[in-house]
């Protein structure tokens, strides 16, 4: 019984994070439209030359995700701040984890969706052929959205609530991201390029750990950091 | 969260500054007898004296960054402000060592390799630890209440532990499969005396510096304890 | 080759001297602000007190 009680306060949480962006229409649009510049500005970076943009697609791709996403996660705790909501969640009985859980799924469908324009807009923009294994490509992508997502949901439990936020997700975040940026980057590379080597096993395999390592870690510790 | 409830026992630093002046003695000590007793390497020349220093700072780099973690582990765990504090005082100098180590690997490096950096398991690992080390301290700035900066700080220090290994296999991962060839840094024995007893002085400097940290860090907290007390009535 | 290393050589100890020594000072200072704080604040110095 308690437990069905957890996943509908689960679901009111994450229902609540994405209507209010809805609401402000402004926050996924803008979010999303920035991913794309971003990408824009790599390929001018990297380009014109069409093999030149294809071998850098994967970096490209992921760090625009990446920027833009950054901002995604200081936002979903931006609206409880500036309307007080976050004390007042606080007090509703139960643990802590189903407002990380809420967030961490919300933020995962505005990622996710934001990840699909990205992408979409990479495939042109950056001459992708798509793979055969385009199936796995998803699979890696889900990977890394959700290494993304539990890590950056995490840090902006803090980042959000300090001074000089702007700066201190990204510069906490970046850091821990780097096994997943890595991981995401070369077995997206690999595969699009037919993985001869058979890596993208490999890579999928670390990314899986770090995702339920971090997953675990994460939400061990949310409750000492969104208490205080 | 009021920080009256815990008085914070202020560290005596009367015979420190002696340890101190020992330290610092060592350290000379096995500077110029490893510097002046190594003989010249094979292949390097005399570019292995750098090593007496660099992988000392990294050592201690490491000392510093399982201190973090444990007494961050600790303070969660107990509550302890004065664990928080070590793990502060830790971080500054683990940090400090890390960018040493970071620059002498560089010096090294260029000729050794012919360049100032290569992206390596060791040199990127090292890299990305400075960068949460950095993190880390960055957070404390940007934090005013004791209890959060303690909190925060702990999760942040445990999380960044828990990713370096991850990054040293995703980046080793990386190189092998590139098929680019990784830096070798071996040393003969006839050097380890010489990087043991560096290694031990290093150690004495960092229980030093991590100590007179720690101790001006219980200072400040212990007299915003006492004006707060102050300010609440004469609770003192 | 192994003439031109010297130069790294003496710039790696220097540099490791330099920080060890810059760090030495910054925290003395540190220590040193800490007192002084405590002493303004409790009015007595920190040996004499013990706990606070």
């Amino acid at each position: 019984m308690a437990f069905r009680d957890d996943v509908r306060r689960i679901r009111a949480i994450a229902w609540k994070d994405l209507t209010t962006e809805r609401r402000s229409k402004a926050g996924f649009n803008s979010v999303a439209a920035l991913g794309v510049t971003i990408l824009v500005l790599f390929g001018f970076a990297l380009g014109p030359d069409a093999q030149a943009l294809r071998e850098a697609a994967p970096g490209a791709l992921w760090l625009s995700a990446l920027f833009a996403g950054v901002l995604a996660f200081n936002r979903s705790y931006q609206v409880e701040l500036e309307s007080g909501a976050l004390d007042q969640l606080l007090q509703y009985p139960g643990s802590r984890w189903v407002i990380y859980v809420g967030k961490l799924a919300a933020n995962s469908i505005f990622v996710g969706l934001m990840l699909v324009i990205v992408v979409t807009a990479g495939i042109a923009l950056f001459q992708i052929r798509i793979p055969a294994a385009w199936p796995s490509l998803i699979g890696v992508l889900v990977l890394g959205a959700v290494g993304l997502v539990v890590l950056g949901t995490f840090y902006a439990a803090m980042a959000s609530r300090s001074r000089a936020r702007e700066v201190l997700l990204p510069l906490l975040l970046f850091p821990m991201l780097v096994p997943v940026l890595l991981a995401a980057m070369s077995a997206s590379k690999a595969l699009l390029n037919g993985d001869m080597m058979h890596e993208a096993g490999a890579w999928v395999k670390l990314l899986t750990a770090y995702d339920v390592i971090f997953l675990i870690a994460t939400l061990l510790a949310f409750e000492y950091v969104i208490e205080v | 969260m009021t920080a009256v409830a815990h008085p914070i026992d202020v560290p005596r630093s009367g015979r420190w500054t002696l340890f101190g002046v020992v330290a610092f003695a060592v350290l000379i000590f096995t500077q110029v007898f490893a510097f002046v007793t190594s003989p010249p390497d094979a292949n390097m020349g005399q570019l292995e004296k750098i090593m007496y220093v660099h992988v000392p700072a990294a050592w201690i780099m490491f000392v510093c960054f399982v201190i973090v973690m444990v007494y961050s582990l600790r303070f969660l765990w107990k509550g302890r402000e004065e664990d928080d504090l070590l793990a502060a005082a830790a971080a500054e100098v683990g940090a400090t060592f890390n960018g040493l180590t970071l620059v002498l690997g560089m010096l090294w490096g260029k000729p050794a390799w012919g360049v100032w950096w290569a992206w390596d398991a060791r040199l990127t690992s090292t890299l990305v630890l400075f960068l949460v080390f950095v993190g880390y301290l960055a957070l404390r700035a940007f934090v005013d209440d004791p209890q959060r900066r303690g909190q925060w700080s702990a999760a942040v220090g445990i999380l960044g532990a828990i990713n370096v290994p991850i990054v040293w296999m995703s980046v080793t991962w990386w190189r092998t499969l590139h098929q680019t060839p990784s830096s070798a840094q071996t040393m003969a024995p006839a050097y380890l005396a010489g990087l043991w007893t560096n290694a031990v002085a290093f150690l004495l400097i960092m229980i030093y510096f991590i100590r007179r940290r720690y101790e001006a860090a219980c200072l400040i907290r212990a007299a915003e304890h006492a004006a707060q007390a102050t300010a609440l009535g004469g609770l003192e | 080759m192994v003439a031109s290393n010297w130069a790294f050589v003496t710039a790696s100890y220097v540099i490791t001297w330099v920080v060890i020594l810059g760090y030495l000072l910054h925290v003395h200072r540190a220590v040193q602000q800490a007192r002084a704080e405590y002493e303004r604040v409790t009015g007595h110095r920190p040996e004499a007190g013990g706990a606070a």
